[in-house]
């Protein structure tokens, strides 16, 4: 049996994080989650993820300074990260993808279903480029 | 001045003038004459009146004034008065008496037309006598004028005039005479010798003229005096009536000055002098007198007229030409003063245009600056100097690029912009918007963002002869914009954020994955979720209209596009629903629309909006029609339906946000009312027009004709530059043909 991957969370609003949480371990995939930036970048710093799903609007350190930041560090620069967000404007979008997102949806736009959907897609991808 | 040549003719004219002049002034005396003998079978008899009974108190009156005929005399008087009536027995007279007098009383009404005609010829005859007298009249005032002026003149001047006749041999009348005051002694002794020539010889005048030419020189000057270069020499001239009776001499003092001016007016006034005048006495006095004066008036007048000339050539334009002549120079300065008032007043018009020109250049909100085809700034106000920082003494002559430079607000755009070479090179105007982030940097090394239009400045062949810069600094307004651009992020975030969970728990609770709702909750909970997907769908075009109303179409993504691509894709959208309604859908597309250079994203924007609006407000089995047509400034994009049309009284609030006409709102429960507003602010974005028309006629294959439905009709707007070279307008900065 392969491994189980581990996703990720980074997002301050309980309920999302919750929900990404319950549907991602429906699809048998570890979810772990990060309140903000900075405990995002600690915890992929220090353990090893597949994806990142990552929120723009956080406490302290937001989302763009995480991406700007993990590039640092060769070690995690190369995991997978799809910005989930409610800022829709064409700048922001530019702005995640420009610093290395691989995918950005706009959560009000999109069905859970269809998040997961986009996960599993990305894990599924990676996988295939081991 | 005029040259001799001029002057010689001159006096031609004036002589032939004079001519014209003598015989009109004799056959009017003679016409007069005719005219009152004409009158006299009325007027000769002063004892008698006759008056004609009728109602018409204009002849009344003037019959009446007429005559006063004796009893006696009556029947003569009548029959010469009707004498030329061929229907005279018609007009009854009736005698009446008073006071010695006879009254003749006509019947008006049987008086025959042929009286009428000749007491109108009457009137019309003597209204030329007194027509003709009056003329005369006033060639008379005018004449004494002349002679006046010339006496004045003569008085003033040198010159000396003395025309004497003899009656009998004894007897001398002076009919008038100026004295030469510097010369009076050989004056007075050239008279006395002739006088005493005439007394002592007892010979005609004619030949005392003989006598005097001899001893005359060849110009038939006899010469008085010589003072300082200056000869003072008398003519003579003898005068001779009608009948060629002598009738007296008459002599004509110049002093050199005049002889030398207008040597050639001597010449033809000896000319005149030595051959035989025959000429009536008044004329030739009359004709010396006109030219005499004419002849200074020409000197007057061309001296004045050329004055006048070298004053207004000097700058002064309210310098007028005094000459009261009462000739053709008088008539001329009258022109020539017209003529300076209409260039006085055109001047003051173009004064005040460029004053008020001026004003508005100088109010002008934008700055203004305004270079020549070699790319040296030749113009600019007062707000183009602030907003430079720089003085128009710094800017002006200066080359346009020693003194400013554009380049992108983003640096690592690193292109080179130049607003002048587009111009000049694709004669194309320029525009660049706050959106373009373009900063301006002027030599003295201050940058900003610039907001500006570059039109070309066209000659009098429409030629570019350079460029017209109008601009601003938008730095304050780039903030507000940032401002009001974050204001929208933010309150989009805001908005979406609670929503979101709305519609992701319901769609949690509808996927059964956590336990089974019954049926009521089922349902409660579809509706929950279907109105988060609404509510979201509101908040999007409410955001994207907020932004297109505050920052314009934003960024462009101009593409070529295919606008009949564009329509299927828009009409596929609504697969489902078109099956569902069996709707029969058409495009047609003019071939030339293969290839528009455009908005990929902004034009389905539209043309969703209003597939949506036909495919959802059509009834079962209804007909819609797409086409794109263009003309020579604009496609047209036209979508048609033959739904359920806009109610007649809320067609002028369909644009209107929220708004939703009541049909609509029966026929579709659901709709932000936004779709059109949103439309609209994107049309309006890009210059274009948007407009519908309801119900509009559907002719089916038998030819029948009804009136259904909508349609909905969009522009895009576009420029040519040449037969092959067609941009839009709104494209800004890549420039690219629509073709």
């Amino acid at each position: 049996m392969a491994d189980r991957k581990r996703v990720l969370v980074i997002e301050d609003e309980e309920p999302f994080a919750k929900l990404y949480g319950l549907k991602l371990n429906q699809e048998g995939i570890d979810a772990v989650l990060a309140f903000d930036g900075d405990e995002g970048l600690g915890k992929l710093l220090a353990e090893h993820f597949d994806l990142v799903l990552l929120d723009l609007m956080l406490p302290k350190h937001d989302g763009f300074w995480l991406l700007e930041e993990r590039k640092k560090y060769t070690g995690i620069a190369k995991v997978p990260v799809i910005v989930l967000s409610n800022l829709g404007q064409k700048e922001d979008i530019m702005r995640a993808k420009g610093l290395g997102a691989v995918d950005y949806i706009v959560k009000s736009d999109s069905s859970i279903q269809q998040i997961i959907d986009m996960a599993k897609r990305q894990l599924a991808l990676s996988e295939s480029q081991k | 001045m005029f040259s001799l040549k001029v002057r010689t003719k001159l006096f031609g004219s004036f002589l032939a003038a004079i001519l014209l002049l003598t015989a009109t002034v004799l056959t009017g005396i003679v016409q007069n004459d005719r005219q009152m003998s004409q009158l006299n079978f009325v007027t000769q008899e002063k004892e008698a009146y006759l008056v004609l009974n009728n109602h018409y108190s204009g002849i009344r009156q003037y019959i009446t004034t007429i005559g006063k005929v004796p009893s006696a005399e009556l029947p003569s008087v009548i029959v010469n008065f009707y004498h030329h009536t061929a229907d005279f027995e018609n007009a009854i007279p009736q005698f009446g008496s008073g006071d010695g007098e006879a009254e003749i009383i006509l019947s008006f009404q049987k008086l025959n037309a042929y009286i009428l005609r000749k007491v109108d010829q009457i009137i019309k005859q003597t209204q030329t006598i007194n027509d003709q007298q009056e003329r005369l009249t006033a060639l008379l005032a005018q004449l004494r004028t002349k002679r006046y002026a010339l006496e004045a003149e003569l008085s003033k001047d040198t010159n000396a005039l003395l025309l004497f006749r003899t009656l009998g041999y004894e007897e001398k009348e002076f009919i008038f005479q100026y004295k030469d005051r510097s010369h009076r002694e050989e004056w007075s002794s050239v008279i006395n010798n002739l006088l005493r020539a005439i007394e002592q010889k007892n010979i005609p005048l004619r030949d005392v003229m003989a006598e005097y030419a001899a001893a005359a020189d060849e110009t038939g000057a006899i010469i008085l005096s010589v003072e300082d270069g200056r000869r003072n020499v008398v003519y003579l001239s003898a005068v001779v009536d009608a009948a060629g009776v002598d009738y007296g001499i008459l002599m004509h003092k110049l002093n050199e000055r005049i002889q030398t001016e207008f040597a050639n007016t001597e010449a033809r006034t000896h000319a005149q002098r030595t051959g035989s005048i025959v000429f009536v006495g008044l004329a030739l006095i009359v004709g010396l007198v006109i030219t005499m004066q004419t002849t200074a008036n020409v000197n007057m007048s061309l001296t004045e007229l050329s004055r006048v000339a070298e004053e207004v050539g000097r700058g002064n334009l309210k310098r007028r030409a005094v000459i009261r002549t009462q000739d053709e120079f008088e008539q001329i300065s009258e022109s020539v003063n017209k003529m300076l008032s209409d260039v006085d007043r055109s001047q003051q018009d173009l004064r005040e245009m460029t004053h008020r020109s001026n004003a508005i250049i100088a109010a002008m909100g934008e700055g203004l600056l305004v270079v020549d085809i070699n790319r040296t700034i030749i113009l600019m106000n007062k707000k183009a100097e602030d907003i430079l920082a720089m003085s128009i003494a710094q800017l002006i002559g200066k080359s346009f690029h020693d003194v400013i430079n554009f380049e992108p607000e983003d640096k690592r755009k690193n292109e080179k912009i130049d607003p002048l070479d587009d111009l000049f090179e694709k004669h194309i105007s320029v525009y660049f918007k706050m959106t373009d982030s373009i900063l301006l940097k002027t030599a003295k090394g201050q940058a900003f963002p610039v907001e500006l239009v570059m039109t070309p400045l066209k000659g009098e062949e429409l030629e570019t002869i350079g460029a017209i810069m109008v601009f601003r600094n938008v730095t304050e307004q780039k903030h507000l914009d940032e401002a009001k651009s974050n204001f929208i992020a933010i309150a989009s975030h805001q908005l979406r954020t609670p929503l979101t969970s709305i519609r992701w728990y319901a769609e949690m609770m509808n996927s059964k994955n956590f336990g089974d709702l019954n049926k009521e909750q089922d349902e409660f909970m579809a509706k929950i979720y279907r109105g988060s997907l609404r509510l979201n769908d509101i908040i999007k075009v409410l955001l994207s209209l907020a932004q297109s109303e505050s920052r314009g179409l934003g960024d462009l993504d101009m593409q070529l596009l295919d606008f009949e691509e564009v329509c299927k894709e828009s009409v596929n959208m609504f697969e489902e629903l078109v099956r569902r309604k069996d709707l029969k859908i058409t495009i047609h597309a003019a071939e030339y629309s293969k290839e528009i250079y455009f908005d990929r994203l902004l034009l389905h924007q539209v043309i969703d909006n209003m597939v949506s609006n036909a495919v959802n407000y059509s009834e079962k089995g209804g007909q819609i029609e797409l086409s794109v047509a263009y003309t020579e400034k604009e496609i047209v994009v036209s979508v048609k339906d033959d739904g359920i049309g806009i109610p007649k009284q809320q067609q002028g609030d369909i644009f209107t946000r929220f708004f939703r006409a009541d049909n609509a709102r029966v026929h579709v429960a659901d709709g932000s009312g936004l779709g059109l507003t949103f439309a609209r602010s994107l049309v309006e974005g890009w210059k274009g027009r948007i407009w519908f028309e309801s119900p509009i006629a559907w002719t089916n294959e038998k030819g029948e004709t009804r009136m259904a439905g909508t349609a909905f009709y969009f522009t895009v707007p576009y420029q040519c530059v040449d037969e092959k070279k067609c941009i839009s307008y709104f494209i800004t900065r890549e420039k690219k043909p629509l073709i």
